[in-house]
């Protein structure tokens, strides 16, 4: 039991500098990243809204990501030049680590949350129209998710198409 | 009328206090509003409320506020609620503190929760839940009662469970073997039971939460087991996934041999219902896997920890402890005789040994606790 203040003051003030840390980082990726544009398409086209962010797979447009036999490992997609990496080698321009799971290459970033009221609109979106994703890749392979495209425009400023009466 | 009410009445009665006094004490303890229990869950139950609220806010994703905005809105509500926490210790408000620190444990996870939302963080649920004890770890000590270390140590070994299913790391050592991960999610608690009794230098609400924890992983694993055997599935043995608990065993077995409270017998019972809890995930090595073993370690696992929790004189745990032992043995005449259960006269046989058992237990709970007590001193 904690009964002095300071040591109170000490031990609510970690949380918060945990919390703070953590934003730093994410923002840290996204400024100091190298920006990439790559498509995405849904899991399951019929579902592709949970809750309130869109779930989605990475076209990297690499062969052979998380082929058989190879699973819950560590792994990298290597987009400069394309390939998939078992082993960080230091030959990769532009990488992106992860680790494959049931033959899928998963990064941390194949979510996209957003807000209520568009969910069901973006949805749709994503399923008739083409999307894509913004990343920002730094060079130890560390990702974050930097916006949603439809039609290669911010889904901030997207409008669906008026309908005809 | 309260427990209190009725000491009060029988010390009356007995002649060792007079109704003078007893009123006296009564109107003492009406007048301690740290002792209002229902002012502290209604305190509680309104922390968790708002929490909640401002978790669903936060998920419903408002794209009119600008995410900065949202960021740093977040970190000043911590910091507010953080300062009214401190507020309420200086001003000596027990119950106005329990509650802004559980508010505050709430907002901190609301916080990942947010600060996932605007940074598109993949993960999964465990990881976030693991992260948030991880960095409420300390905070959880500054509680005074049992809820928030009690909630606190709900989400991490629920979430650690979760974890060694789901998780890359875990998964590699686990290997979805189920029956390893619930054996050693009672050792682990036992080993943090004992860490925090020993960073704290006393009974905390903490070891208190942990220890409670450790009996419910330990009686939900045992009867996970005997279910797996009775539904002929068995479990199977793997010294990978069975690592973990060998290393957690020697832990909190070193931790309970230095442990100066504890004498020698108490000491002695606990290491016996640890090792007996182990034995029947070790059965397959041997083929010994039949119902009637794991019975038989089933009751002396709850027998040595029933007289353990008697000699530590934790009396309501161990007449819990006496009731599940019972319970077992009930289960084990259905297993012995299943025939016999099935038609009309083991029905009633059965009927009347649940009431015998129910009415012994009430005449014969306080006198065992005391045998049991004196037996353990």
């Amino acid at each position: 039991m904690i009964k002095a203040k300071r040591a109170l003051v000490t031990a609510l003030a970690v949380p918060i500098l945990a919390l703070a840390a953590l934003t730093l980082y994410k923002k840290y990726i996204l400024t100091v990243g190298t920006e990439v544009v790559l498509p995405i398409r849904g899991f399951d086209p019929r579902d592709l809204l949970a809750g309130h962010y869109l779930i989605y797979q990475i076209e990297y447009g690499v062969d052979g990501i998380c082929s058989s036999g190879y699973d819950e490992e560590q792994a990298f997609v290597c987009l400069k030049p394309k390939e998939f990496l078992r082993y960080n080698n230091g030959e990769c321009e532009l990488l992106i680590a992860g680790s494959c799971r049931n033959d899928r290459f998963e990064a941390g970033i194949e979510k996209f949350f957003v807000p209520e009221e568009k969910a069901l609109l973006l949805e749709q979106a994503v399923q008739e129209k083409t999307g894509s994703i913004v990343l920002s890749v730094t060079r130890s392979g560390e990702t974050a998710v930097k916006d949603l495209l439809i039609d290669g425009r911010s889904w901030q400023t997207y409008q669906p198409p008026a309908k005809v009466q | 009328m309260s427990k209190l009410d009725t000491a009060l009445e029988e010390w009356v009665q007995s002649k060792i206090i007079s109704p003078e006094q007893a009123k006296q004490i009564r109107d003492h303890e009406a007048a301690r509003p740290e002792n209002s229990w229902v002012l502290s869950g209604v305190y509680a139950l309104g922390a968790i409320v708002i929490g909640i609220g401002i978790i669903s806010l936060i998920a419903a994703n408002w794209s009119s506020i600008p995410n900065f905005v949202k960021i740093i809105g977040d970190f000043v509500l911590l910091i507010i609620v953080a300062g009214l926490t401190v507020r309420a210790a200086v001003r000596e408000k027990p119950i106005q503190y329990e509650a802004w620190l559980l508010g505050f444990l709430i907002l901190v996870l609301a916080s990942i929760g947010l600060i996932s939302q605007v940074y598109h963080t993949g993960g999964k649920i465990f990881q976030a839940l693991l992260f948030w004890s991880a960095i409420t770890f300390v905070p959880m000590f500054a509680s005074r009662r049992i809820l928030v270390p009690f909630l606190w140590t709900a989400a991490f070994v629920g979430s650690l469970a979760y974890a060694a299913a789901e998780s890359d790391a875990l998964e590699m050592i686990f290997n979805d073997n189920y029956a390893a991960i619930a054996m050693t999610m009672p050792l682990l608690c036992i080993t943090l039971a004992a860490i925090t009794h020993r960073l704290t230098k006393a009974e905390s609400r903490a070891t208190a939460a942990f220890g409670f924890w450790a009996l419910i992983c330990g009686l939900t694993a045992l009867a996970a087991a005997e279910l797996r055997e009775f539904v002929g599935h068995g479990l199977d043995f793997s010294t990978q996934a069975y690592t973990p608990a060998y290393i957690l065993v020697a832990t909190s077995a070193t931790a309970i041999l230095l442990n100066r409270q504890y004498r020698k017998l108490p000491k002695i019972l606990l290491i016996t219902a640890i090792v007996s809890f182990l034995i029947p995930f070790h059965l397959p090595i041997h083929e010994m896997n039949s119902s009637l073993v794991h019975a038989t370690l089933t009751v002396l696992t709850l027998g040595t920890t029933s007289l353990f929790l008697a000699s530590i004189k934790a009396r309501r745990l161990f007449q819990w402890f006496l009731f599940f032992l019972g319970l077992r043995f009930l289960i084990l005449y259905f297993q012995a005789f299943g025939g016999l259960a099935t038609t009309g006269f083991g029905l009633i046989v059965s009927g009347s040994m649940f009431i015998g058992m129910a009415v012994l237990w009430n005449k014969y709970r306080n006198p065992i606790a005391a045998w049991a007590e004196r037996w353990a001193a």
